[in-house]
């Protein structure tokens, strides 16, 4: 069958009424949190997985979390323009130029052009996630246990050094993850590692007590410290001026140019492992500011850096989509909270799961495009009603969000000491903020960490515990060689500084934490 | 709260700051520590942290360190964690003697309140099976709420309530999820 015919029968699936209110309840959700700061996607998917647990079959649930994710980057942007808070760190450049229109009376404006912006790239993307997916996952099935090894290197490496501003934290925060990871009996010879003989962490800790721990609690404690617990001024709605869903012509012709570029740059980024969504909304702000007619206006409100990034931001996704579908590699914490819950539904993403589970694949491939267009349905006629969740008080948001992560915890298990467990990573949470840590690393290095160690094994066994497998075969050695290079790639601009002669200025190229 | 005006940062900053706090804030106040203590006690407690793995990795129940045995990775992993404890300690130390700063460290600022939730979130966990859901989730609220500053007590308490029992409904009734009914016997 032709993919395409595979993504008719995938629509098929989703256009049915029960799986279409899964996925107005996911970009309903996903709005919801991704307006809120301090809660994000990668949360809000971690506290609804216990609520699948008694779901049937997983479609549904991928068709709501996929809802969430999306949700979540438009709502992101809704608080960017208007708050100047990005919800999310991906909307910074949405922030800047697009709190700057909005003081200028243009805030219309420039949610219109966030919200179809981010609807063109997500269907663009989305198609190219349609046509690329196949073909790549069959280029997988040749893939040896060295080269996943080498890959999941790769990945892990390329987060952990554009993530931050520092290797040695981002490395830290990486290893502290795979050290959780180790937590419990292993899963191949059956002894207990790191337990302190306490059966109540044979089981090892769960990956929702991890993500909740540090984003939902940690951030909670972190907000409270720093005294953010008012609201912020939100930025009035001017009076609906005409035009053509709030853009006029001009803005229109400003537009369209951003949002194509923007896709350009957020699906390539979104399938190699390059941590996600921050690299292409900044590579889109940049080559925007550099490029665009509206070049003089940038820093003042320019509607094309708020058109390109966001656009980069959710074509990106779809891209993301690619390596953990294909490969079962997750290169961002809530593509890491998708692939746990995959493993609910007893699913391995990888190459066999175009074969086995195609149905679901497709399924969740269709709810991208009938999200998206939700989603633009639902955003911008209802802005007055996303206004109104901006001016929740924040202690009693955060309270929420507390009461929220709780029970997220309590449903896993109905277990006291894993509440006090989550509530203790939330501590490290705190902690890790406040000294500079970034966050993502550890839930990739927990997630990731089994596996690669699984993979390594698997490996030495076929080769009788010859270290030079990882080396002799040419794949996994470029694999692991690029993952050398991402190591360097941060530090590149300090490097030609200093071979020209120049004193090195900063340090290293960083990119925002993301959740 | 910092005025409208005072939030747009350069665009310059987006890609170059450490995001700590993104390059735009709502509150653009520095939240930065003079203190250049903080960073010591992360990286001995990383290190403490390191050497206790190290002895719990040579306790995990298997001969020798094969590679293919359940202590190899371990080994490699803490291994590098106790380099990169030291590494931290190293960078932080080498930029106190040279420019008399430290690594990243922000103000602990609020920590009574910080303090009150985390006990709190304890007392909360211990008393939601005697006590129930609804009961608990209700005092939490409020109790939460008010650590984080808000002086609406009304406004809470009906909030409180109203999200407790909303959430217990929802969760017992229409998502078979089972919460603690304690006292109240729902």
């Amino acid at each position: 069958m032709t993919s395409f015919a595979e993504l008719l029968g995938g629509f098929g699936t989703v256009l049915t009424p029960e799986n279409l209110l899964f996925a107005i309840v996911g970009v309903t959700l996903g709005t919801l949190v991704g307006v809120l700061p301090g809660i994000g996607p990668a949360v809000t998917i971690a506290l609804l997985l216990p609520v699948t647990y008694n779901f049937e079959s997983p479609i549904p649930a991928f068709i709501m979390f996929a809802g969430i994710y999306y949700g979540a980057m438009y709502g992101g942007s809704t608080t960017s323009i208007l708050l100047n808070t990005p919800g999310e760190s991906a909307s910074v450049a949405t922030a800047i130029e697009g709190h700057e229109m909005a003081k200028r009376g243009q805030a219309r404006a420039a949610l219109a052009t966030a919200a179809i912006g981010s609807f063109v790239a997500a269907l663009i993307s989305t198609v190219l996630l349609a046509l690329v997916a196949k073909p790549i996952g069959h280029l997988a099935v040749s893939f040896r246990a060295t080269d996943y090894f080498a890959l999941m290197i790769l990945a892990l490496v390329t987060v952990t050094s554009l993530v931050g501003s520092s290797l040695v934290r981002g490395m830290a925060a990486l290893l502290l993850g795979v050290i959780i990871g180790f937590i419990g009996l292993d899963s191949q010879s059956g002894q207990a590692r790191f337990t302190f003989d306490s059966p109540a962490l044979f089981n090892g800790v769960d990956v929702v007590l991890l993500i909740i721990g540090l984003f939902a609690i940690g951030e909670t404690l972190y907000v409270l410290v720093k005294g953010r617990t008012r609201p912020g001024v939100v930025q009035p709605l001017e009076p609906v001026k005409g035009g053509f869903m709030w853009l006029n012509k001009e803005q229109w012709r400003r537009s369209w140019g951003p949002w194509l570029r923007g896709a350009g740059f957020g699906f390539p980024f979104g399938v190699l492992p390059s941590g996600g969504a921050e690299l292409p909304t900044f590579l889109s702000y940049s080559y925007e500011k550099q490029r665009s007619r509206g070049k003089d206006e940038f820093g003042k409100g320019a509607i094309e850096g708020v058109a390109g990034p966001e656009a980069a931001n959710n074509a990106s996704f779809s891209g993301v989509l690619v390596p953990l579908l294909t490969l079962g590699l997750p290169t961002s914490a809530t593509a890491a909270v998708l692939l746990a819950a995959f493993k609910i539904f007893n699913l391995q993403p990888g190459p066999q799961l175009f074969e086995t589970e195609s149905d679901l694949v497709w399924a969740l491939i269709a709810s991208l495009f009938v999200g998206n267009v939700m989603l633009l349905a639902l955003n911008l006629p209802l802005i007055r009603l996303w206004v109104k969740v901006l001016e929740i008080p924040r202690p009693a948001l955060y309270a929420g969000i507390l009461v929220f992560a709780t029970l997220g915890i309590y449903a896993v298990s109905g277990a006291i000491t894993d509440i006090l467990i989550a509530y203790a990573i939330g501590i490290i949470g705190f902690f890790m903020r406040q000294f500079d840590f970034p966050i993502a690393p550890t839930i990739l290095g927990a997630i990731l960490g089994p596996e690669l160690e699984l993979q390594f094994r698997r490996a030495l066994k076929i080769s009788d515990g010859d270290l030079s497998v990882f080396v002799s075969r040419p794949l996994s050695l470029s694999i692991l060689v690029l993952a050398a290079l991402a190591l360097a790639l941060p530090y590149l601009p300090k490097l030609i500084a200093i071979l020209r002669g120049r004193p090195a200025e900063g340090s290293k190229i960083s990119f925002a934490d993301e959740d | 709260m910092s005025s409208p005006d005072s939030t747009g940062s350069a665009p310059e900053d987006l890609g170059g700051r450490s995001t700590a706090g993104p390059a735009v804030n709502e509150l653009d106040e520095d939240h930065s520590s003079t203190s250049t203590l903080g960073p010591f006690l992360v990286g001995g407690f990383m290190l403490v942290v390191g050497l206790v793995l190290l002895q719990q990795t040579f306790k995990i129940n298997a001969e020798g360190f094969d590679p293919l045995g359940p202590k190899f990775f371990p080994l490699i992993v803490i291994c590098l964690w106790l380099l990169l404890s030291v590494l931290y300690l190293l960078q932080h130390t080498l930029r106190v003697v040279r420019h008399r700063t430290g690594l990243a460290a922000e103000r602990f600022d609020h920590m009574l309140g910080a303090g009150a939730l985390v006990v709190l979130l304890v007392v909360y966990a211990y008393v939601l099976d005697p006590l129930g859901y609804w009961i608990a989730t209700s005092i939490f609220f409020v109790g939460s709420a008010r650590a984080m500053g808000s002086r609406n007590l009304a406004r809470d308490i009906v909030i409180g309530i109203g999200l407790a029992l909303l959430v217990y409904l929802s969760f017992t009734r229409a998502l078979n999820v089972h919460l603690p009914e304690g006292v109240l016997g729902l």
